[in-house]
């Protein structure tokens, strides 16, 4: 009975990854007329942006299709995501993930996954464009994400009360939006808290006293009304971030499980250190870690 | 006795009948019917009401989901919190609702902040009435109306709550009177009326009611030439709130009773006329051959029997026509028949068979008869009896047969002198006797002329030459005579004595004389 089921769940992920990767989310219609399985890759969105944009590159090295999900499907929401499809990777079903936020070594292990850092990120501090701020010192990002700045007139600014509006996702885990601010508790408690770095740009462009933060790769949209404002002086780039003086930054990663085919880390590789990430990487201000 | 017509009576009689049942019936139905109609009217009175208090109710029901949607929604709750919480300006908020919820059933809107500001809305109406109820202190979906200029609104509202924190109310509002006058307008069906302090404010009636009377008394209004059925709906409720009514008017209903009372009319004058026509055609097919069959009858009852014309029909009555002809000619046939034997039984039994004169049966039957005429007319009988002279000698000289042709020939001889009135009989085997009226002399000189006659006209038979002679007696009715018996007496005396005097004479006798008269043979 158990294996009946198990194999009745392989198969409809199987028939599921056909039938709804190819219509509905493949980019691109594969050239490769490989017999083999494409790899899958999915997890957290900001990580997607990257891997996604390298997928003509990647396929085109490895000789492998790869399918990856992350913008707006329901294997790619997250880092835990990412994590779960590392951990589902096994022959003949070759799959990875991507993060978002930073591993601890306790999860790493618990999990018992291989993390393969990509890039550092820088998280911009997001403002209405309305805004005349534009700039603020990391003490008056931590205070007004504390509450202890609760005026933008105190900053400088406009009289108006400050909208803090956050996206405290993956608590458990390090860097990222704990860059700001060592834990949740630490956050101003009547502020907008949001799932989505989509529902945070929305909350941002509709009020005008709002500050947010979302990761550099996040693409703005047309109908978003926000920008990011300099901390300390210092402009979210990669050269700041990789000087050390951008504050706050996540990391992106690829995760697989050790038992990874040779063509998975190859394709990871090929993110990590090809020469095709350099210019995405310009694009979005990250980091690369390993080139 | 005529023959009976009362089936064709009755016939008449049930059709008459019929017609009074049927026309009876059709009234007491329009009765039944008009008082039908406005029992059902009322019914539908409050059946109606009570569907439009329910109507009410139900969208008091989705008035308040819609508030709950609104009130629940995520986005709203933050926005609404950053505005009540935080304290920013109410832009975000109203546009969040309006690209939301603007598809949302509802003729207001607003959002009230817990401590009583408005976040979104701009009716001042519907502020001033939240202001009024003061909404925050009532339970959760609490439904409350208000009026307006020209509506009722029923309003309802929900609060707001974000991570256990209240943060206001959204309220939506309907317009309900206007809605029902609409409805009522474009159906039309029944009429509403919005009241106030006994005045109409509006009616869905075509034209200006605003400002007139309402005056409602046991369900009935009336308005100007016009009467109405009406109830209150009762959802309406509140301080200030104009009551609102529903009715049917009169006229609609009088309109349908009119209607019905011109179908029923049409109705009994056809189904009238169809029953004469049946009546008529029943009469005619079934009373006539009916009547036509009486008459035969009454007819063959009173010995008659009437040429029966045959029917080519081929109902029943035709067949009993025909067959009625049948029996009627078979009647008449054997009637002849029996006629004829009865002629000749009565001829037989009044009648001599040999030379056809009365024969001395009848003679009894007779005389009462010719007596109470004579009576009656003042005259007397006279018998004259007759006798042939030695006719047994005839008889054995010539043999019987000649014997019969001798009476055969002096009967003739004897009813050709006699007239029409005189009566002639045999009454035995050559006797002979004549009853006549003429008198004593009269009933001599015909005596005598039979005689004579009788003697100058002898029997010629072939070869056979006979001459005849006879004798008379004649006497006529004595008033003391008792009966005939005394004259045929008399009148045998005389002949006796023509006898005796030569034969072949005429005596006379009576009662005071004896005479003599004639030749002698």
């Amino acid at each position: 009975m158990m294996r009946c089921s198990t194999r009745w769940v392989q198969l409809s992920l199987l028939v599921f990854f056909n039938l709804f990767c190819i219509p509905v989310f493949a980019d691109e219609v594969t050239d490769n007329k490989d017999s083999q399985p494409p790899i899958i890759g999915a997890g957290a969105h900001f990580a997607w942006v990257i891997f996604n944009d390298l997928k003509p590159a990647l396929q085109q090295s490895s000789g492998r299709t790869v399918e990856l999900f992350g913008k707006e499907s329901m294997l790619g929401m997250g880092c835990n995501a990412g994590i779960k499809m590392a951990q589902q990777n096994r022959p003949g079903s070759e799959s990875f993930g991507f993060v978002c936020c930073p591993l601890s070594e306790e999860e790493v292990k618990e999990k018992n996954i291989q993390v393969h850092p990509i890039a550092k990120e820088p998280i911009l501090i997001l403002v209405n464009k309305n805004n005349k701020i534009q700039n603020l010192s990391q003490q008056q990002v931590s205070k007004i994400f504390s509450g202890k700045i609760t005026n933008w007139s105190e900053v400088g600014g406009d009289d108006k009360p400050i909208v803090v509006v956050t996206r405290l996702h993956c608590k458990h885990r390090p860097g990222h939006w704990k860059t700001i601010l060592p834990d949740a508790k630490s956050f101003r408690k009547d502020r907008l808290n949001v799932k989505s770095a989509a529902e945070m740009v929305k909350r941002v462009t509709d009020f005008p006293g709002a500050i947010g933060h979302t990761g550099a790769t996040w693409v703005f949209g047309s109908g978003s009304n926000v920008k990011s404002v300099n901390v300390g002086g210092i402009s979210p780039t990669a050269d700041n971030l990789r000087a050390g003086h951008y504050p706050f930054y996540r990391e992106l990663s690829a995760v697989t499980n050790h038992q990874a085919s040779a063509d998975v880390i190859a394709i990871i590789n090929r993110v990590q250190t090809g020469p095709e990430f350099s210019k995405v990487a310009k694009e979005y201000e990250l980091v690369p870690i390993k080139q | 006795m005529a023959p009976p017509h009362t089936y064709r009576n009755q016939l008449i009689l049930y059709v008459v009948l019929l017609e009074v049942f049927l026309i009876g019936v059709l009234f007491f139905f329009y009765g039944q019917s008009r008082d039908a109609i406005l029992d059902a009217a009322n019914r539908n009175l409050g059946l109606f009401v009570s569907q439009l208090n329910a109507k009410v109710k139900l969208e008091e029901h989705e008035l308040g989901q819609s508030a709950r949607l609104i009130s629940n929604n995520v986005q709203l709750r933050e926005y609404m919190f950053v505005v009540v919480s935080i304290g920013t300006e109410t832009d975000p908020l109203n546009e969040l609702f309006q690209r939301e919820f603007g598809w949302l059933q509802f003729n207001c809107a607003a959002i009230i902040s817990r401590d009583g500001s408005v976040l979104v809305g701009d009716d001042k109406q519907l502020l001033a009435a939240i202001n009024e109820n003061q909404i925050t202190e009532k339970p959760e979906g609490e439904v409350f109306y208000y009026t307006t200029e020209d509506s009722i609104e029923m309003a309802t509202f929900m609060p707001v709550y974000y991570q256990n924190e209240f943060l206001g109310n959204v309220v939506l509002t309907r317009t309900m009177d206007t809605r029902l006058i609409e409805t009522a307008r474009s159906i039309d069906y029944g009429q509403f009326f919005v009241v106030s302090n006994g005045k109409i404010l509006r009616s869905s009636l075509q034209g200006d009611f605003a400002g007139r009377d309402f005056k409602e008394s046991d369900g009935q209004l009336l308005l100007g030439q016009d009467s109405y059925l009406v109830s209150k709906v009762s959802y309406f409720t509140g301080k200030d709130i104009p009551q609102v009514w529903f009715g049917f008017s009169n006229p609609e209903l009088t309109g349908r009773l009119d209607r019905n009372r011109s179908q029923m009319l049409a109705l009994v004058l056809g189904a009238s006329i169809i029953i004469l026509i049946i009546g008529i055609a029943m009469i005619r097919n079934f009373s006539k051959p009916v009547g036509r069959l009486v008459s035969i009858m009454h007819q063959v009852g009173k010995g008659q029997f009437p040429e029966i014309e045959a029917t080519q029909s081929r109902d029943e009555f035709g067949y009993l026509i025909n067959r009625f002809q049948d029996m009627v000619t078979r009647l008449k046939e054997k009637q002849d028949e029996v006629d004829l034997v009865h002629s000749q039984l009565e001829e037989q039994a009044t009648t001599d068979a040999l030379t056809g004169l009365y024969n001395r049966r009848y003679l009894y039957d007779l005389y009462p008869k010719l007596l109470s005429d004579a009576k009656r007319q003042g005259k007397n009988i006279t018998v004259i009896l007759a006798d042939l002279d030695k006719f047994k000698l005839i008889n054995d000289k010539y043999g019987h047969i000649a014997g019969d042709y001798v009476l055969s020939h002096v009967s003739g001889i004897m009813r050709d002198c006699c007239r029409t009135s005189d009566f002639v009989f045999r009454i035995g085997g050559e006797e002979f006797l004549v009853l006549t009226t003429g008198g004593l002399s009269g009933g001599e000189i015909l005596a005598e002329k039979m005689r004579s006659k009788i003697e100058s006209s002898p029997l010629k038979r072939g070869d056979l030459i006979l001459s005849i002679t006879s004798s008379f007696g004649v006497a006529q009715l004595e008033p003391m005579d008792a009966g005939l018996g005394d004259i045929l007496a008399r009148v045998d005396k005389a002949l006796y004595m023509a006898k005796d005097s030569g034969r072949n004479r005429v005596q006379v006798l009576d009662r005071r004389s004896i005479q003599t008269n004639g030749k002698s043979g």
